[in-house]
């Protein structure tokens, strides 16, 4: 997705940190908008970290369901 | 035959509980995903169970607990009152139960208006300017209330002040909360009607003192009658009032402690306002200040804004700041909620005037056949003496015990401290007369077999799935471990 990268490159378990190139917390306001809860921000616990957004989808989301999260989160940085 | 097996015992190798849904995702291996040296070489010895075994495992361990569902549980100071199930409904509703505490405040507006609610509302009942929902117990709250204590003599003289003065019939959380807080700790006297001795208060209360910290009532379930007088004496000294709430469930709508001369109270909302209290917690114990103390309240802090919404503030520079993850149980708050909106102001009152009349009534049926070392009337509990049947080598603790086997749970035994072979007994509003009758019924049988047939006491209990256990060796040296046969 251009201007979306992984913020660590390490391997990762259950959930992961996405760089953004918008807020990240005005792209979760505008996921919300499609019924998603995005992920957390990490401004608030670190501002180096002000792009980042931390993502679980967990087992119970489908492939549907986590494909419309890519779909419009392309559509809301793009 | 008792039941007794561990679900390690259950196991089957193969057997399994659940089914997962067919992955429609593409699927790669644990290896190629994560480095080798994070992998396990065997997989983890949990239990391979049904379902089945599952459901009938923990409902035969349930069988063999007491508890308030079960049985009468008057364990005194600790409000062991039917939990009503309406709270559990409400609070299950899935906006409540599945919202995640870091949603957005835009999307938990609902939640956050809850909280809001409720702290508005324990205000009111406690005459308080301002509630903090976030402690999760009644301890916490006590350390939060001191902590406030002391960021305000701070605040105000530069200095914390260095000592709290507490009666001797204290609840061991008072000490020990407020010696985390830094306080030296002097212990005030009873005076011989159980209250707190005035003069001993006088010969302590100086500007040293940060605090009093006071139960009302008292831990002998005794009306501090004198208690305007104290809180006067302590402010005209500077010293501030702690309440600890633990027994608020006598005074509902009677009497509220920020009109006493309160500064500080927490609330246990596990006794008083019917959360789940029996498999030890988890508790809620919100704090309740004066204005003056309001800006030390830690954060987050829910407050209304001006469009009546109700938002975190976490922009409060005085805080002596977070207690613990997120913002305080919530399922307890939701619980408490329901509870106090399905009472209403007039049942609330209705709650303490029938929790007073009925540890009354059984004080007074109890009466002739133990020992009342402050005499009555009581408040929301009684406290007994077994001294008198201590001379048949019967102890407040063989009471207990005996008292399993016909059917109750037992009373707080051996506190407060003040009272030799304590039997502190706290019926609720919640119980009948024939509940209570049975009660009194086995406590007046006791007596007699105390007189007549004490060995028979002295090996109770004999119907309970464990018998007299050894307490002290049990939590030094706990044999938690099980190992495959």
């Amino acid at each position: 997705m251009p201007g979306v990268r992984l913020a660590f490159q390490a391997p990762f378990f259950h959930e992961f940190v996405l760089q953004l190139p918008k807020s990240p917390e005005r792209v979760v306001k505008a996921l919300a908008k499609q019924k998603i809860l995005a992920g957390i921000p990490l401004k608030a616990y670190d501002r180096q970290l002000k792009d980042s957004l931390l993502v679980a989808v967990t087992e119970n989301r489908t492939r549907e369901e986590i494909d419309a999260f890519a779909h419009h989160l392309a559509s809301i940085v793009s | 035959m008792r039941y007794d097996k561990l679900i390690f015992e259950l196991s089957a190798p193969g057997r399994v509980g659940y089914s997962l849904p067919a992955s429609d995702v593409p699927e790669k291996k644990s290896s190629e995903l994560l480095p080798g040296k994070y992998l396990r070489e065997a997989p983890p010895e949990l239990p391979e169970v049904s379902e089945f075994d599952v459901v009938r495992h923990y409902t035969r361990l349930s069988q063999l607990n007491y508890g308030v569902d079960t049985h009468f549980y008057p364990l005194g100071s600790c409000t062991m009152k039917y939990n009503p199930k309406l709270n559990e409904d409400m609070a299950r509703l899935a906006g409540f139960a599945r919202l995640h505490p870091l949603t957005p405040e835009s999307l938990a507006s609902g939640a956050l208006k809850l909280m809001g609610e409720l702290s508005e509302s324990l205000a009111e009942i406690t005459g308080m300017h301002t509630v903090s929902l976030q402690p999760a117990a009644g301890a916490q709250g006590e350390l939060t209330g001191v902590l406030m204590i002391r960021a305000y003599h701070l605040a105000k003289e530069k200095r914390p002040r260095t000592k709290v003065l507490i009666p001797d019939s204290a609840h061991g959380t008072n000490p020990a909360s407020t010696a985390i807080a830094g306080y030296q700790i002097v212990q005030l006297k009873s005076d011989a009607s159980g209250e707190v001795d005035i003069l001993d208060l006088e010969r302590h209360l100086d500007e040293d003192v940060a605090a009093l910290m006071i139960t009302v009532p008292n831990t002998l379930g005794l009306f501090e009658s004198k208690i305007l007088e104290i809180t006067e004496m302590c402010h005209t000294k500077g010293a501030l009032v702690y309440m600890d709430g633990a027994n608020l469930n006598a005074i509902l709508g009677i009497a509220r402690p920020g009109d006493l001369g309160f500064d500080v109270v927490h609330l246990n909302l596990h006794k008083t306002f019917t959360t789940p209290h029996g498999g030890g917690g988890p508790g809620a114990g919100p704090v309740g200040v004066k204005a003056a103390l309001v800006p030390f309240l830690p954060v987050p802090h829910v407050v209304k804004d001006d469009g009546g919404d109700y938002r975190l503030d976490w922009d409060r520079p005085q805080s002596i700041g977070k207690l613990q993850a997120f913002w305080g149980n919530f399922g307890m708050l939701a619980r408490a909620s329901a509870y106090i909106r399905t009472m209403g102001p007039d049942g609330l009152r209705a709650v303490s005037d029938n929790a007073v009349l009925n540890a009354n009534y059984l004080m007074k049926r109890l009466e002739p056949y133990y020992d009342l070392p402050y005499p009555g009337p009581c408040m929301h509990e009684c406290v007994f003496s077994a001294r008198r049947q201590k001379q048949h080598g019967v102890s407040a603790m063989d009471i207990a015990k005996r008292l399993l086997d016909l059917g109750f749970y037992a009373p707080s035994t051996y506190f407060p401290l003040v009272v030799e072979e304590a039997l502190m007994i706290e019926p609720t509003e919640t119980e009948s007369k024939e509940t209570i009758d049975s009660f009194c019924d086995a406590m007046i049988q006791i007596a007699k077999e105390a007189e007549t047939d004490p060995a028979s006491i002295l090996n109770a209990p004999v119907t309970t799935p464990v018998k007299r256990l050894d307490q002290t060796l049990a939590a030094r040296q706990p044999n938690l471990r099980w190992t495959r046969p």
